[in-house]
């Protein structure tokens, strides 16, 4: 599948899209220049995430790259995990005038992760 | 409905380009196969440049026609935004000498009016920018509290091409009435959809689109008044064509192609636009039935065509990305390259995010109320989705 084709189908049907859980990590970020929200919840279990979830109000590029970011995240350690926000936005075929709205999501699962450290 | 491999779209952009219709296809087709008219309309010599010229000559009527004005009123133009320039470019070098060099216009005009008046502004000319009520009218009062000793030209567009809302243009013209001020509609939008006479519009110069009414892309036409004729200078220099205000070779089928489409739209006139107001009346009321959606003009009278509905809380392209079975605009067809808000909606005060996320759905004579439901259907089941995706306030 090419990056036209899964960022339309990511999309369309946000496999990953969902509500927080119950006594998981919620972290939350805003990009101010486009009204974009993207908000990330995790559960985590003996500190890896075992499930991961998000709500976002934004474009379909935002929308296809954080559903991959959400599932990448998922039996990674919560206080060292790794995103390559990059390899994502090139797998959506995001312009790179969107790199900047993507960075709502790396600061979304911060949000989150600094949640678990603070427990 | 059109019938794209495995999906079906419906067609909600006309006031962008409206297809062409079969019956002005016919007379356009019919037009360039007859070799008996095929020569050079200004070749009057021979009988094939008179048959050209004769067949000109029937469009000039036609269009004429729609708006209760003689042909000799009329050149021809490769499109309404010619036609803009022509008259705002034209009108104000023209007359500079004779009035000044200020004119006023607003800032919800089509961007051919806007960048015509810009480029006045590079050569030293004043343009006031009005900026519409909430409604997005503009009223005469404006226009007149404005006006300057060396106010040369006023122009502003009859139907506002992204919100539908329609210019009190007789008010208008009864205030610049002994003022010596040039009048411009562009009425681009306006023809065969609201009722159009050049005696009640009172301006000096309309323009006229062909495509939005179902005629051929690539002609359009610019009304100047008779009596007192405007004094405009032309763009284009050559064989003196159309009055010396617009050099070329008339464009013979293209022409006849739009004489038929104004023809068709004086023959069907009011009930065209009485089941173009009802489609676009359905539309709106079944949309309403989603929480947070705005009408742009509501309070001011509207074209029958033109719906532009903003919903709150979604992304606009999430939106437009989110339905591809409809064929609409977000704003101004000439700006959907740019991913910048459109600047008629930001004019009337909606914020970014709201502006971004509208819908200009177009009504033309091939949209039925099937079409109409099924849009609703869809853009409804969309914002819900996006909706429900965003993030709930806490």
């Amino acid at each position: 599948m090419g990056p036209v084709e899964l960022k339309s189908k990511l999309f369309r049907e946000t496999p990953h899209a969902g509500r927080a859980f119950v006594g998981g990590l919620t972290g939350e970020a805003r990009h101010a220049l486009s009204a974009s929200t993207v908000r990330v919840h995790l559960r985590v279990e003996a500190g890896v995430i075992s499930e991961a979830r998000y709500e976002v109000r934004g474009c379909p590029d935002l929308i296809a790259a954080l559903d991959l970011a959400v599932q990448s995240l998922v039996n990674q350690s919560v206080s060292s995990w790794v995103l390559d926000l990059r390899a994502i936005a090139q797998a959506v075929g995001a312009p790179t005038d969107k790199l900047g709205k993507l960075l709502t999501i790396e600061d979304a699962i911060r949000a989150a992760a600094i949640g678990f450290a603070e427990r | 409905m059109n019938e794209i491999p495995g999906q079906t779209v419906v067609y909600l952009d006309y006031a962008a380009s409206s297809p062409l219709d079969a019956r002005v296809a016919a007379v356009m087709a019919e037009c360039l196969t007859d070799t008996q008219a095929a020569g050079n309309p200004s070749s009057t010599g021979h009988v094939y440049g008179q048959r050209a010229a004769q067949r000109i000559e029937l469009a000039r009527a036609q269009v004429a026609g729609l708006i209760g004005a003689s042909p000799e009123t009329l050149l021809f133009t490769s499109g309404a935004t010619e036609a803009d320039n022509l008259a705002i470019l034209g009108a104000a070098r023209g007359n500079k000498a004779r009035r000044g060099r200020h004119l006023i216009t607003s800032r919800t005009e089509h961007k051919a009016v806007l960048g015509a008046c810009q480029q006045l502004e590079r050569e030293g000319f004043r343009v006031t920018y009005l900026t519409p009520s909430t409604e997005g009218l503009v009223s005469a009062d404006q226009v007149l509290n404005v006006l300057r000793e060396d106010t040369v030209l006023v122009s502003l567009m009859l139907v506002n091409n992204e919100t539908g809302v329609c210019l009190d243009a007789p008010a208008i013209a009864d205030g610049l009435k002994g003022r010596e001020v040039l009048f411009h509609l562009d009425a681009a939008q306006a023809a065969g959809r609201v009722p159009l006479d050049v005696h009640v519009l009172g301006a000096d110069l309309i323009s006229l689109a062909s495509h939005k009414i179902h005629g051929p892309i690539g002609v359009g036409a610019l009304y100047v008044r008779l009596n007192p004729r405007p004094v405009l200078l032309p763009l284009q220099f050559g064989g003196g064509q159309e009055r010396g205000l617009r050099a070329g070779t008339l464009a013979t089928h293209q022409i006849v192609g739009m004489g038929a489409a104004y023809d068709w739209a004086t023959r069907e006139g009011v009930s065209e636009s009485s089941r173009l107001v009802a489609l676009r009346e359905r539309l709106w009321t079944r949309l309403q039935s989603l929480p947070d959606v705005f009408l742009n003009g509501q309070g001011a009278p509207r074209a029958p065509h033109i719906l532009s509905v903003s919903f709150a809380g979604v992304d606009g392209e999430a939106l437009r990305m989110g339905l591809p079975a409809l064929a609409v605009s977000s704003g101004a067809a000439c700006s959907e390259g740019s991913s910048e808000a459109s600047y008629v909606l930001r004019a009337l005060g909606r914020d970014d995010a709201l502006a971004a996320a509208t819908l200009r759905l177009s009504l033309g004579r091939m949209t039925t109320q099937a079409e109409v439901d099924f849009a609703a259907e869809k853009i409804i089941a969309e914002v819900t989705r996006l909706r429900h995706l965003a993030p709930t306030t806490n």
